[in-house]
């Protein structure tokens, strides 16, 4: 391997592997699978080596082939198992720089319940909300997804609604939700 | 507000940055409409979904190591599904190793980076969703709608207000002070023909000058010339109701005097309609008045006239309610509020004025709808009539229970355009 390469791959995936990383978190919910998830971009992007000097776009295009792979690895998958605990070392550490318990505690819940959820959506859904919860704008999830505006936009009020209504599942004390008026169209 | 609305609004994160009484609008939807309630929920537990510090991520070497730890049975079925645990971690391992393999040197470039300033950044754009809070419980309708089991008419022109209200709110805390500019005419009203003239045959042309004001309306108004003394009069009548867009300089709204404007009077040229007395003249007592939900029944013609859009349906049913002798002064005054929203829909916005200032009017402190006021003076804000914005504006926040920001936002802007409480 010239060590050009190496440093060119370097060069391109460097500056958003953090954005990467994060995204990948968000689509797996599991730092040992965000961590695979990212080495198969970093892979990808060696074996496309030569193209990488023509994209104009590194972040949109890394984040394009993070989605096709997530999108096409569940999909392979099929229906997945419980989830098992994870074992990697490097998790013990995870939520250990915040001071408020209590927050800790809340938040320990909402993961929970999230990570409980996440598995009943579709890879597309799924997708969808990791990357608009990352700040991604809708511009940009066109971008990597290549949907149309118009199908993203119905897509991912779909999967909004979606979660939404299975986090509602498994909260059954959930505030009741004012029922009987609406705006006409 | 609709689904889609509220979905645009999801979509673009503008939740947080609404102002108060526009993000209760939105709000007001999730709370009625459950699939919307739904979404909001997951945008909000997206966004207070907390990542673990990514940035502990370890180095290429050690991705190599942990690719290979995970071939223990605990990782079993973590990722893989379907896929056989031991060939999806030799899979896992093959990469690891190709991957530090590729990297080589600049591999420790790579891991460095996993802690460095970039995680700041990111983390610092991250989580940029919905963070509104409300209290659980905590009721989003408009007050008073919670006692009315029907949804109708009255309701939602009240509802459209309401998101007029703090839509143009919104708008007005990002848009900058009006743009340096002449004036040019917004409404030039046409005189009545003098039936004098009419019946004389006569036909000619009148003069007037007059001061297009800081506000965009004239005053100062004098015939310079006049073909027949009779058109002198209703010249003047007319060119007091013109209205202007101001000269703006130094984003100031400035006075222009000696504006002069010809008046042609024609006697081929079409007679200005009289002005349609569409609303119903109030104060006539009869009985027994119909309750408040009988009333809102009886406005299920009319609404039904304005889903379909057809405006001159929904004035007709208007106007055979208004006929009414059995409606008492809320019923009216809520009446001339629908009128308003409609003339106002249809862009007609003298009419929706009139409507608008009549329903102030019937207002009764005890169950009136005080928004009509405020949408008043939005509409004369639109005008550039700045002062007669301003004064609807103060009316409003005279009499409104629970003024909003938004509002003396508002309030604001037109002192800074040289309006004054009065």
């Amino acid at each position: 391997m010239p060590r050009t390469d190496a440093t060119r791959l370097a060069c391109f995936i460097e500056p958003h592997l953090g954005a990467l990383r994060r995204a990948a978190y968000r689509l797996c919910r599991s730092v040992a699978d965000a961590e695979d998830l990212v080495q198969e971009v970093c892979l990808r992007a060696y074996e496309k080596l030569d193209e990488l000097d023509a994209v104009t776009a590194p972040r949109a295009w890394l984040l394009r082939v993070q989605y096709h792979l997530h999108v096409d690895g569940l999909r392979r998958a099929g229906p997945r198992g419980e989830p098992l605990p994870e074992d990697d070392s490097h998790e013990a550490t995870a939520a250990a720089c915040d001071d408020d318990p209590e927050q800790d505690a809340e938040g320990a819940a909402l993961g929970e319940r999230l990570s409980a959820a996440w598995p009943s959506l579709t890879p597309d859904q799924q997708a969808l909300l990791a990357l608009h919860a990352e700040g991604y704008t809708l511009a940009e999830l066109c971008d990597v997804t290549g949907l149309p505006l118009s199908a993203l936009k119905a897509r991912l009020h779909r999967a909004r609604v979606r979660l939404g209504k299975l986090l509602q599942q498994q909260a059954p004390a959930a505030r009741a939700v004012a029922a009987g008026r609406g705006v006409p169209r | 507000m609709n689904c889609h609305a509220f979905a645009a609004a999801l979509d673009e994160r503008l939740l947080p940055e609404l102002p108060d009484d526009e993000r209760h609008a939105v709000l007001a939807h999730a709370t009625a409409c459950a699939d919307c309630g739904a979404a909001l929920a997951a945008t909000r537990a997206l966004a207070a979904d907390r990542i673990p510090p990514l940035h502990h991520a370890p180095s290429v070497a050690s991705i190599a190591a942990a690719a290979a730890r995970r071939q223990s049975p605990a990782a079993r079925g973590r990722r893989a599904g379907g896929e056989g645990a031991a060939s999806a971690a030799r899979r896992r391992a093959r990469r690891a190793v190709a991957l530090g393999a590729i990297l080589g040197v600049g591999g420790a470039a790579f891991a460095a980076y996993y802690g460095g300033a970039l995680w700041e950044r990111l983390s610092s754009r991250a989580l940029q969703g919905d963070g509104t809070k409300i209290a659980a419980g905590q009721s989003l309708l408009p007050a008073g709608a919670a006692g009315d089991s029907s949804y109708s008419l009255s309701d939602y022109v009240r509802d459209a207000a309401l998101e007029s209200q703090s839509q143009f709110a919104a708008k007005l805390v990002r848009e900058p002070l009006l743009a340096d500019g002449d004036m040019f005419p917004l409404l030039k009203v046409a005189p009545v023909y003098p039936p004098e003239a009419t019946a004389a045959g006569l036909a000619g042309t009148a003069v007037v000058e007059f001061t297009v004001t800081a506000e965009g309306d004239t005053t100062d108004v004098m015939v310079i010339e006049a073909s027949d003394p009779l058109f002198g009069p209703p010249s003047v009548e007319a060119a007091r109701r013109f209205r202007y867009k101001p000269r703006v300089v130094e984003g100031r709204p400035v006075a222009v005097t000696g504006i002069r404007n010809r008046i042609t009077y024609a006697l081929d040229a079409e007679q200005p309609p009289a002005e349609a007395g569409a609303e119903a003249p109030a104060g006539r007592d009869a009985e027994p008045e119909l309750t408040w939900l009988e009333y809102k029944a009886l406005l299920a013609p009319a609404h039904a006239c304005l889903d379909a859009n057809d405006f001159r349906c929904v004035e007709l049913a208007l106007d055979e309610l208004g006929a009414r002798t059995d409606l008492d002064t809320r019923q009216r005054a809520d009446l001339a509020n629908i009128y308003g929203f409609i003339h106002h829909r249809r862009g007609d916005r003298q009419r929706a004025l009139e409507a608008y200032r009549r329903a102030a009017e019937l207002h009764q402190p005890e169950n009136g709808n005080v928004l009509p006021l405020m949408i008043a003076a939005q509409i004369h804000y639109e005008q550039h009539q700045y002062q007669a914005a301003l004064d609807a504006a103060i009316e409003y926040l005279k009499r409104s229970p629970s003024p909003s920001p938004g509002d003396y936002v508002f309030v604001d802007r037109l002192r800074a355009l040289g309006a004054q409480v009065r």
